[in-house]
């Protein structure tokens, strides 16, 4: 590892220690619910310092870093305990308007994304259109200089904090299913949207229904050419292979998975030494240990022009698939303590300290449920095995 | 692997364009004798030649002082091809393990036979299983007056009946130490049978072996410990070489054949499961090139090479059981390479430790590093 690298390292260390509050750090750690006030608190402050966007380039406002310094970026704030920043300005709209958006968009939305004035959300999935997204039918008619959009989405995360979404409508009724899409930019606070929050599993309420009845949308909020939209939301959903496998959360689970297995005490000894859990926890370890090197290996192997073309959903899918074990682990070292698991072990007070053992415990069955959706949004395990199929291996 | 430095390639071209023209595929192999020497194969010749036996020995003993990297690439090129000479056993293992034993008139000139493909040396260790705890020598060697005498009992080693030299590890009274014993030596007795891979295996008897004092080429030690973990790793690179012939052999084989008037990859349940070999095999793959780009002499590589070996384990037995089911009928003959591959992955399961001994190995070695 370069010294250029290692000074990098330490001065992201270094900041993470003044500036992560303690309070956020700990709500991480335990996997506690954030609201909009954590994580635009942190969004603030790693804007003071330029860090907001580290996959922008830096013309934007972005960090305008290399790859090895993103990975290590990356991965020190998992491992600190910081929260991650909202993809769905800074990691999905925002590299679309850079790519396709207007001189207008660019320049009006952009420095919003980034200091997180606009709070943005996704306006992907219907009722009727999951993994079939092509087969959406949310309207959007043109009338003179701006759009009427009509229709239904649904999975939509902290749509009850956005300003903003972007949106699939589709424009052309009578053309085949992805050709007459367009990507909208929708004002949240328009007349005739409304949302129904949809409680999860764990008890959360962090995704919503959202109904668009005639929302007006302005000629100037369509991102690119009408009808093109597909293009776009497919350049959103593949372009960035970065971070797709979470390498560094795997790791900060997997060393609080380690730490309560040598705590926890099971038949007279540490879980960690229980043979049969022992030796879940060292299949867990390699395959992070494969993870993190598959992610280099095929990060670079990509940015040297040699991939294939799936590499974001080969790495989404084993990130997700280890993410979801090793969760599954923290519930097994949870053991009976996990029954008193309720919606309200993920949201505590830390005024009055930090949670017992016991506390911290009860809340791992919220954990886990809630990881359930990570094979699920973004496409599908399924999906995703479509692609790799089709682009790897040529089926 | 598709990151190789410049001289990587070359060597990994040269390999591959040797074995593509000269090493013929295992329909149109003869079989090997259980008692074949390697030292008398054309192809270990060739490799002499070209430089590859010695490829990581250092320049004094005849070798080109490539590293563990360079063993790799090219064990995984022989994976691939189905090489049945024993380049793990001999050039890798006992190389490595002479190199790293004390420097001495024997282990120089055995080493310069090596480099020069007279002598394909092998490594006699194993014993049975289930006499002691795991890998435990009970082989003795005592003194008697300026001889040494050996007496024990080896299983199972690969390229062993006729191997003019062979590396025979004894409990002398400093402790475990390696012996060269060679071909002839009164009291040595050895049995081979061909193998489950179509390589031959031998059982040898030392009895009352008498050796003269400079046989003893030094303790095993931590000598021993890395040339076995480097062979591991290369055992590894060598799995990951046939694991992506299995894989591509697969997909070849279900895009053209036709059932139900479509191809059987057309079909989302096949699709599907070679997408999870995939996922399995760059696993493998890159935990089998952390640990080859780690230095050998490093405190974490014998974790990182019994990582590499436990996850090859696993996604071998997984490719090699779907590469047979996906090819049906056709999986079960002896005509395509398929049943090849797979029988050569499971004697690589069972040679340096199998998955179970690796994941048990890691967990003891990695239990003192948990972050607190």
């Amino acid at each position: 590892m370069s010294t250029d690298l290692d000074a990098f390292r330490a001065e992201v260390r270094a900041f993470l220690r003044e500036h992560l509050p303690h309070d956020l750090r700990r709500k991480v750690l335990d996997h506690q619910r954030l609201d909009k006030q954590d994580l635009l608190r942190w969004q603030h402050i790693l804007h003071q310092r330029g860090w907001a966007a580290p996959n922008w380039p830096a013309e934007h406002g972005g960090a305008g870093w290399n790859l090895a310094r993103r990975n290590l970026f990356d991965e020190e704030c998992a491992l600190a305990g910081a929260p991650e920043t909202v993809p769905f300005g800074l990691r999905m709209v925002a590299p679309v308007l850079m790519a396709y958006g207007s001189d207008w968009q660019k320049s009006h939305f952009l420095p919003r994304i980034l200091s997180g004035e606009d709070w943005w959300c996704q306006g992907y999935s219907e009722p009727g259109s999951g993994s079939d997204l092509a087969s959406l039918k949310t309207r959007a008619r043109r009338q003179g200089d701006h759009y009427l959009v009509t229709g239904q989405k649904t999975w939509t995360t902290y749509a009850q904090y956005a300003d903003m979404m972007f949106c699939l409508a589709r424009t052309d009724p009578d053309a085949k299913a992805q050709a007459g899409i367009s990507f909208l930019l929708v004002d949240m606070r328009s007349p005739g949207v409304s949302r129904r929050p949809i409680r999860t599993l764990d008890g959360g309420e962090e995704i919503n229904e959202v109904f668009l009845d005639d929302v007006v949308v302005p000629a100037t909020h369509l991102v690119g050419a009408e009808n093109r939209g597909w293009t776009y939301a497919k350049y959103l959903l593949s372009h960035e292979r970065f971070g797709a496998a979470r390498v560094g959360r795997a790791k900060r689970e997997l060393g609080h998975l380690q730490r309560l297995a040598a705590q926890r005490q099971l038949d007279g000894r540490p879980m960690a030494h229980d043979p049969v859990f022992a030796q879940t926890l060292a299949g867990l370890e390699i395959d992070a240990l494969a993870l993190e090197q598959t992610n280099q290996r095929l990060i670079a192997r990509d940015q040297r022009g040699a991939g294939h073309g799936a590499e974001a959903s080969i790495l989404k899918f084993m990130g997700s698939t280890l993410a979801q074990r090793i969760s599954a682990a923290l519930v097994e070292v949870a053991g009976e303590h996990g029954l008193a698991y309720r919606p309200e072990s993920l949201e505590r007070d830390y005024a009055g300290g930090d949670p017992t053992p016991e506390q911290e415990l009860e809340a791992m069955p919220g954990f886990y449920l809630n990881l359930r959706k990570i094979s699920i949004y973004g496409g599908t395990d399924e999906v995703q095995k479509n692609i790799i199929a089709k682009q790897a291996l040529g089926l | 692997m598709d990151d190789f430095t410049d001289d990587q390639r070359m060597l990994d071209d040269t390999v591959a364009r040797y074995l593509q023209r000269e090493y013929p595929a295992p329909a149109g192999r003869a079989a090997l004798s259980a008692h074949a020497d390697a030292a008398a194969s054309p192809h270990w010749r060739a490799w002499a030649d070209l430089g590859l036996l010695g490829l990581a020995l250092p320049a004094e003993a005849g070798g080109v002082g490539a590293g563990l990297p360079e063993l790799c690439v090219l064990m995984q090129r022989f994976g691939q091809y189905l090489v049945r000479e024993p380049y793990d056993a001999s050039a890798l293992l006992c190389g490595q393990l002479l190199a790293r034993l004390p420097a001495g008139d024997a282990t120089g000139e055995l080493l310069a036979a090596l480099a020069a493909g007279a002598s394909a040396p092998v490594l006699a260790h194993a014993e049975d299983p289930g006499r002691a705890a795991a890998h435990a020598v009970q082989t003795r060697a005592r003194r008697d007056g300026d001889h040494w005498v050996l007496d024990g009992l080896k299983r199972r080693v690969a390229w062993g009946a006729q191997a003019r030299h062979l590396l025979v590890s004894a409990v002398a009274p400093q402790g475990v130490a390696i012996f060269l014993v060679p071909a002839g030596t009164p009291g040595l007795a050895r049995q081979g049978v061909v193998g489950l891979d179509g390589r031959p295996y031998a059982d040898i008897a030392l009895a009352g072996c008498r050796l003269p004092a400079s046989a003893c080429l030094g303790l095993a030690g931590p000598a021993l410990q890395t040339a076995q973990d480097m062979a591991r790793v290369g055992l590894c690179a060598e799995a990951v070489g046939a694991m992506q012939a299995l894989l591509d052999t697969t997909c070849e084989y279900v895009r053209t054949r036709h059932q139900f008037g479509r191809p059987l990859g057309a079909f989302q349940a096949v699709q599907h499961r070679l997408v999870d070999l995939l996922v399995l095999l760059e696993q493998a793959r890159s935990l089998t090139w952390l640990a080859a780009r780690t230095d050998p002499d490093h405190a974490s590589f014998a974790r990182l090479a019994s990582a590499a070996k436990a996850k090859c384990g696993q996604a071998a037995r997984q490719l090699g059981e779907q590469s047979i089911q996906l090819h049906g009928g056709m999986g079960m003959t002896d005509e395509l390479s398929v049943g090849h591959h797979v029988k050569r992955l499971m004697a690589i399961e069972h040679t340096l430790g199998d998955t179970r001994h690796h994941l048990a190995r890691y967990q003891r070695l990695a239990s003192t590093s948990i972050p607190q």
